[in-house]
């Protein structure tokens, strides 16, 4: 039996992202471990966003209002009422689905700038809600999460293995229903209202529900995002809700490449790997964070894996141009 | 008697405020219809810049002020000529959603610099004006009056510069239309780059006197942002009078709110008619739909 490997199929690309991310773990390295987590929790948030603000064409900042939120519920469902973890990471994903359809429902009647704008309120109006409900969520301390446990296992922070698997079964759950939503003809309505809105609502889509449908899709999985990292890192506080941890998932979607399967996944792991390598440096890692986003949005306008695109086009071309002149050669008869 | 003296004045002193920090956010809505993110920073910058002439070379307003409005012009020279240009003809998707990633990245930068330049430690310079002055019972700082005669003297100034100057017409035809004015021989990119400097030289200003009131931080521009954002919105994107008038509007809320409800439901209270404004009345109180 011949194998055949086709690297175009979605299984075996899949295949090979879990073998790279599983080989990372013979370092045997607990920082590196970490480091990797932490890359997947944030692919996973940007892939699903860029369900909305890449595929949609929806630019929103509302996604890490869901996280947080996640984050909080399942922290305040642990800790002040005392379920077991399992029910907050569920209450999570219900939370932040909820939240979606609320959010979404309202803001989604206007658009462009004003949609960023009323995403921006909202998250300000959930910080002063944070800090004001001091009682639930510790206000300005944040709340200190014990770990998931699941069969007995313990995750957080200190044990590495499980909270790889975990953050790696978030990310490909991500990455299946992104390519799954593009494929389907629920994808193509999207991709279709990003392209032209008015094409497509002379075919029959409804703006206004098709783009609530994305929001909604993309916030489930959200939720469970935060609720684990809250879990895995042991606490979640208002600082979450600043510009630093949007700005990560911002960048890492946009680094990466708008309206792309596997952009938000090499965006999160180039930010977090370069902020890794740029440590010596201290102070000027936010500098360095900015300039690289500004060079990027710039220079290339499709984000870092139209650099892989062009490689590969620019590859076949030469082979198939080789293969012309072997087979004029052969014919010729030289 | 006294108190609401007091919260009347504290009212006409914040939209004062409120009005310079957004007269150049809504310039640069009106003509190049991006929005800038990095406003709030160019205030910190202006702070930061009149803190370190004062308060470091030892000298006063009258060489602190001038100076950081000609930084902040020279400043959104730079800012238009190597981000917003290149995003705004580069950039294939929604341009406006590449210039708040773009913008927010300077914005960045900026308070990265600020921070290693100066450190976060809170500062203080000095008012600009010292004294007091009795006004129907209640004490009320000249710098107070200073501050609340300053709106409307930038509101008129800028209207004069648009309706009067040749240059301010120029501005105001590449905003209604940007094809007909390359017609009459305007050069458009000389005149968004002019137009984001003219902004950033209000911002500046801004975060001067927000130095002088306040107190200085790098995350000191955030908040007059969000409110300016707020301004810019309820007053109807890009109209001038409209956002001075919606200026007045959102200082008294916050001032009475303040004083009657609390000093920590003011801000949610503004987040709420934000969102209701851009909801039902998403033209403002001025604007074009």
């Amino acid at each position: 039996m011949k194998l055949k490997i086709n690297i175009y199929d979605f299984k075996i690309q899949l295949l090979i992202i879990s073998i790279m991310l599983f080989l990372t773990l013979l370092f045997n390295d607990i920082y590196v471990t970490h480091l990797i987590i932490l890359c997947m929790i944030y692919s996973a948030v940007a892939m699903n966003w860029n369900i909305v603000a890449g595929y949609t064409g929806v630019m929103h900042i509302a996604q890490q209002p869901f996280f947080v939120a996640g984050g909080y519920i399942s922290g305040i469902l642990s800790v002040k009422l005392g379920y077991p973890s399992i029910i907050g990471i569920i209450a999570a994903a219900v939370i932040a689905l909820l939240f979606s359809l609320v959010i979404g429902a309202v803001s989604l009647r206007v658009k462009g700038i004003y949609l960023l704008l009323i995403t921006l309120a909202v998250r300000l109006i959930m910080l002063s809600f944070v800090l004001y409900f001091i009682e639930w969520t510790n206000g300005d301390t944040g709340i200190l999460l014990p770990p998931i446990e699941i069969l007995g296992v313990k995750i957080n922070q200190f044990n590495a293995i499980p909270s790889f698997i975990f953050a790696y079964f978030l990310m490909m759950a991500s990455l299946i229903l992104v390519k799954v939503i593009s494929d389907s003809k629920l994808g193509l309505a999207f991709i279709s209202l990003r392209d032209s809105e008015i094409y497509a609502i002379s075919r029959g889509i409804n703006p206004y529900r098709t783009k609530l449908t994305a929001f909604v899709l993309s916030s489930w999985l959200t939720g469970i995002c935060g609720a684990f990292y809250g879990h895995y890192l042991g606490t979640i506080g208002p600082w979450d809700l600043g510009w630093s941890l949007l700005v990560t998932l911002l960048a890492s979607m946009v680094l990466g490449g708008l309206g792309t399967l596997y952009g938000p996944l090499l965006g999160s792991f180039v930010l977090v790997f370069l902020n890794e390598y740029f440590r010596p440096l201290q102070l000027f890692r936010p500098t360095i964070y900015g300039l690289l986003l500004i060079s990027t949005l710039i220079l290339l306008p499709n984000g870092l894996i139209s650099i892989l695109t062009k490689l590969k086009s620019r590859f076949h071309l030469n082979f198939l141009t080789k293969m012309n002149i072997m087979k004029s050669k052969i014919e010729s008869g030289t | 008697m006294s108190i609401i003296v007091l919260a009347i004045v504290n009212g006409f002193v914040l939209s004062s405020m409120y009005a310079i920090a957004s007269l150049g956010l809504t310039l640069q809505w009106g003509v190049l219809k991006v929005l800038n993110f990095s406003h709030g920073l160019f205030m910190t910058w202006g702070a930061y810049i009149a803190y370190w002439i004062i308060a470091m070379l030892g000298g006063n307003y009258l060489i602190a002020l001038p100076s950081a409005i000609i930084i902040s012009f020279f400043m959104g020279f730079i800012l238009y000529n190597f981000i917003i240009g290149p995003l705004q003809t580069r950039s294939k998707t929604e341009i406006v959603s590449n210039v708040f990633i773009g913008t927010l990245a300077v914005s960045i930068i900026l308070e990265n610099i600020v921070l290693i330049i100066f450190g976060g430690r809170y500062k203080g310079i000095s008012t600009i004006i010292p004294g007091f002055s009795n006004i129907f019972g209640a004490q009320v700082s000249n710098q107070q009056i200073l501050l609340i005669m300053l709106g409307p003297l930038c509101f008129g100034f800028l209207l004069y510069f648009l309706s009067r100057t040749r240059l301010g017409m120029a501005v105001r035809a590449v905003a209604q239309d940007n094809v007909g004015a390359a017609i009459v021989g305007i050069d458009s990119r000389k005149v968004f780059a002019f137009t984001v400097s003219i902004g950033s030289c209000l911002a500046g200003l801004a975060g001067v006197l927000l130095g002088a009131y306040y107190y200085l931080s790098p995350q000191m521009g955030s908040a007059p942002l969000i409110t300016a954002l707020f301004v810019l919105v309820l007053g109807g994107m890009g109209s001038v009078k409209g956002t001075i008038i919606a200026s007045y509007i959102i200082g008294f809320i916050d001032a009475f709110s303040r004083f009657y409800i609390g000093n920590f439901w003011a801000e949610p209270i503004l987040f709420v008619i934000f969102i209701l404004v851009i909801l039902f009345r998403p033209q403002g109180l001025y604007g074009v739909k």
